[in-house]
């Protein structure tokens, strides 16, 4: 598959079949479906989401139905010929490797592993070289679709994580997932999120995610997938400069599912009046140029 | 992009009044000021350590606004159980309201379903439209806001009750009294909530006697901004916490999930 165009990032309404199809229908290029497992799972308590300093709080507690019930919605998505990557995830390589058996029946463009969700018992994969290489491993050995590695801004050397994904035969990363972080009611004077702690996105953690992004695309040959924070075409183009060859859009979407049209019309202006042909043109540019 | 004011605010509010509307519903109410409100809309509604969930709001006046809760598990248990003073957080209100321009409205509400039509009635009796209220709930406990409707009546209200055992008003359901009254009265709208199978013989109904229809509906709610995706219906992808809870009649026309199932908490598909 080609790595270009605006995608809905994993874990954003990408529940059922039926509004994942009313987000392609409004723009978006490719959806990634919430991360998906073995087991039905219930999630954390609620609230799930809250807010702070401008950016969104989340601790869902990757709340999914399980691979069995949700092949009816990836079969729907088949039928209406949606283009789909499949977000999955297992606490153990024998678990993830059963998703991923499943998974193919379906014909996804793409698995993307969620190797890093920061507030469910999963969080430590990506933090760590060697489990990384192994799960990638073990999924690219039993399927012959892509597969990219989810990373995490958490990890202490996120380039270190990218590069063992690549060594195991990854054919993009994505970058990144959520921020961990935390809110307190001053009135309760207690944690807000039902799980104590989230993870951060939206728009304050876009330098980080660009941040990882640029330096992930200096070090490693494959694909970057940028995702963090995006919600202008201005972050689009940054985020582009910086590495990312496509982008995944998330929190963005509580403005409107009109999101993607907006960035990718104002990319493709920006191209234009700079005297670029094509998104390839400028991938990294910011990084070549020093 | 404004995050705060698009997942409506978090902020918590103290407990200013509890009002017991039968053997186990309850009515809390608390000041929030700078609230705005149409008739429809929810709110997510948190309890510390507990759950956060979707609860309509059943009052709303002068910045004073009440929630009335059935107790059926951990967080709505949890709710009627708060005292006086006692703190809850609040985000929303959310949703898209019901339409309110009306000349003769008929107002069908089935058990804590009649809590979002409260503020409905209310409208209504303050333009001097005169309306039709029907409320049915199993047994005569379940009954909500009815000594208020009664005080109503010689203000343009029209009460008619029904309990599915007898214990009070008309035995049988909702329904039963709903034929009644399209038969004899000249109704341009039906307004409902409660349980969906009851929405959906209503909705029947109103198709029949080409009448408009305005139905909240209910569904799993873990975000109530269009950011998680579990309150999706098939086939049009509309949210139910963002493009509804209500839903008009023509909407109903193309949700095939509608009368038929539902998702729990992971997402499974339940049948009614
Ligand atoms: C828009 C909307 C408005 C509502 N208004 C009212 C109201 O005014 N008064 C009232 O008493 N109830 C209302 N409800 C229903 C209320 O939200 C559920 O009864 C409550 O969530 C049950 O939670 P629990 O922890 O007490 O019970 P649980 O034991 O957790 O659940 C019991 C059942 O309630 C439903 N439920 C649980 N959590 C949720 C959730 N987050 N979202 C939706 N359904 C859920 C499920 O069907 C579940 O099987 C409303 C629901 C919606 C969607
Ligand atoms: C409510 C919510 C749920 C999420 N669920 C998942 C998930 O299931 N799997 C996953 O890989 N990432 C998940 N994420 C992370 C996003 O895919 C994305 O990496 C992150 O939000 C940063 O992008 P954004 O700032 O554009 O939202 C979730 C994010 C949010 C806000
Ligand atoms: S409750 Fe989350 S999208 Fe509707």
């Amino acid at each position: 598959m080609k790595i270009e165009g605006y995608w809905l990032a994993s874990g954003l309404l990408g529940v059922t079949a039926s509004i994942l199809r009313r987000i392609a229908e409004n723009g978006a290029d490719v959806v990634v479906t919430k991360s998906i497992g073995f087991h039905p799972r219930k999630g954390h308590p609620g609230p799930i989401i809250t807010v702070s300093h401008g950016g969104l709080l989340n601790a869902v507690g990757l709340t999914n139905p399980g691979i069995e019930a949700f092949k009816d919605e990836l079969a729907l998505l088949k039928e209406w010929g949606i283009p789909f990557v499949l977000s999955i995830f297992g606490s153990t390589i024998d678990d993830i490797e059963r998703v991923a058996e499943h998974a193919l029946t379906l014909d996804p463009l793409a698995l993307e592993l969620n190797l890093s969700c920061p507030h469910a018992e999963i969080s430590q994969i990506a933090h760590n070289p060697n489990l990384t290489h192994d799960y990638v491993r073990a999924v690219k050995d039993i399927v012959d679709c892509p597969v990219f590695a989810k990373l995490t801004p958490n990890a202490s050397d996120i380039v270190q994580i990218g590069m063992a994904a690549e060594k195991a035969g990854a054919d993009a990363v994505v970058a990144i997932n959520t921020v961990r972080g935390m809110r307190i009611d001053i009135d309760q004077r207690v944690p807000v999120l039902g799980n104590i702690t989230g993870g951060l996105s939206g728009p304050p953690i876009f330098p980080i995610a660009l941040r990882c992004v640029f330096d992930l695309s200096r070090a490693l040959s494959i694909p970057i997938i940028g995702v963090g924070g995006v919600a202008t075409w201005q972050d689009a183009v940054e985020m582009h400069l910086a590495g990312a060859s496509a982008i995944q859009i998330g929190t963005a979407v509580l403005e409107g599912l009109d999101v993607f049209k907006r960035i990718k019309m104002g990319v493709s202006e920006y191209l234009q009046q700079e005297g670029f042909s094509s998104v390839s043109d400028i991938v990294g540019l910011s990084w070549r140029n020093l | 992009m404004n995050i705060e004011s698009l997942t409506g605010g978090p902020r918590s509010v103290q407990i200013v009044n509890i009002v017991k509307e039968n053997a186990h519903d309850r009515t809390i109410f608390f000041k929030d000021p700078d609230m705005t409100f149409s008739p429809g809309q929810f709110l997510m509604v948190w309890v510390s350590k507990v759950d956060e969930i979707p609860l309509s709001i059943s009052y709303f006046q002068d910045g004073l606004v009440g929630l009335t809760i059935r107790p059926i598990g951990s967080a709505t248990k949890a709710i009627v159980s708060l005292a006086h003073n006692d703190l809850i957080g609040i985000r929303g209100p959310f949703g898209h309201p019901f339409d309110l321009d009306c000349p003769s409205p008929l107002i069908v509400g089935g058990g804590i379903g009649t809590a979002p039509l409260r503020p409905v009635i209310q409208h209504f009796v303050e333009l001097g439209t005169e309306i039709t209220v029907v409320i049915g709930a199993r047994t005569k406990d379940e009954l909500l806001f009815i000594e208020e409707m009664q005080q109503l009546e010689g203000d343009g209200v029209r009460l008619i009750i029904t309990t599915d055992d007898g214990s009070a008003g008309m035995k049988g359901f909702v329904t039963m009294a709903v034929a009644q009254v399209l038969s004899e009265s000249d109704i341009h709208t039906l307004y409902t909530c409660g349980p969906e199978p009851m929405m959906v013989a209503l909705w029947r109904m109103a198709m029949d006697h080409d009448i408009r229809f305005q139905a909240s509906l209910e569904r799993y709610m873990k975000c109530g901004c269009g950011l998680c995706g579990t309150c999706a219906l098939d086939p049009t992808g509309e949210l139910v916490c963002v493009d509804g809870p209500v839903f008009s009649g023509e909407q109903l026309r193309n949700i095939t999930e509608f009368g038929n199932y539902h998702r729990d908490s992971t997402g499974v598909k339940q049948n009614f």
